[in-house]
């Protein structure tokens, strides 16, 4: 859908969760999500418990969430990196 | 012989799992379905015991399994071994592999079949009244459905799962959208079969599809 966009941010994903890394990571998905077609409410979800990240979180909150959590910042990073 | 379904309903994951379930599970696997607020420790302990299958979704950690509003309905060392003993184990959950999952099979179960980390998904919250129409949650959940099915026909463990893990890989393959095409890899990737990989049940009757959708019970607080 967005290759260049993908990579993108699976290369900021795989820098140490800081606050610079997580606020590049942050940036890089807001472009990617730019790439996504609208008309839907696309939200990330799991089945994890006590994992120290929401269960729940709407694809256009992404960002945010892996700017201040570095728990679904490692999460982003293993998913990514299983493509 | 019975079988338990253990289908908490109380938020978009388990919404969106359970959905799935019972829309494509439910009318082959009973008497005994513990839906929503009946999603609870004692009910789960109480009636699995005499059933040869147990399907149960919700949410995980390494040694938990939760029904209802996260209330713990199997957790490591503390359940009787008859409530998994000699049975078939699908559970759709987080990381319960690591620990819940090997214990199952060291107090009797004959198999489990889970997943080491978190099971992850994209849903279109869109759905939430009507999960099991969403079409981005379907990639990821139809091939675990596909697989129950595969059990309830009388398939191996073995032969289910890898019927999962085909299905990941097919819609992986299929989808242009990276973000699902990741979550599907992870959940190949992580998937755990343990025990006996020709342990198999009795199959239950087939059920012409489509059956009209089941109703959604609207929880008051979502």
């Amino acid at each position: 859908m967005a290759q260049q966009e993908w990579e993108i941010l699976k290369e900021t994903l795989r820098q140490p969760s800081s606050p610079h890394g997580r606020e590049a990571a942050a940036k890089a998905f807001s472009q990617y999500e730019r790439t996504l077609p609208a008309g839907s409410k696309p939200t990330l979800v799991s089945l994890g418990l006590g994992q120290g990240y929401p269960n729940a979180v709407p694809v256009d909150q992404i960002s945010e969430e892996l700017k201040k959590n570095p728990k679904f910042f490692e999460l982003m990073h293993e998913i990514v990196e299983s493509d | 012989m019975t079988s338990m379904l253990a289908l908490p309903l109380y938020d978009l994951p388990t919404r969106s799992s359970s959905g799935f379930l019972l829309r494509w599970i439910a009318p082959r696997m009973g008497p005994v379905q513990l839906i929503s607020i009946l999603d609870t420790s004692g009910a789960f302990q109480a009636l699995s015991v005499p059933s040869d299958i147990i399907v149960a979704t919700g949410h995980g950690n390494p040694d938990i399994l939760t029904g209802h509003k996260e209330a713990v309905i199997l957790r490591v060392g503390d359940y009787d071994p008859k409530v998994v003993a000699g049975k078939v184990l699908k559970f759709l959950s987080c990381q319960t592999g690591n620990q819940l999952g090997p214990d199952t099979i060291n107090n009797g179960a004959l198999s489990y079949a889970g997943y080491g980390a978190d099971y992850v998904w994209v849903v279109d919250a869109d759905k939430w009244m009507t999960p099991w129409s969403d079409e981005f949650a379907a990639k990821s959940i139809m091939p675990v459905v596909d697989s129950i099915n595969a059990l309830l026909d009388g398939e191996t463990a073995q032969t289910a799962f890898d019927i999962e893990m085909e299905g990941y890989t097919r819609n992986a393959d299929l989808t242009e959208n990276e973000l699902i095409r990741s979550c599907l890899k992870y959940n190949r990737n992580n998937a755990v079969l343990l025990g006996d990989p020709e342990a198999r049940v009795k199959p239950r009757p087939k059920i012409t599809m489509p059956l009209p959708p089941p109703p959604i019970i609207v929880p008051v607080n979502l």
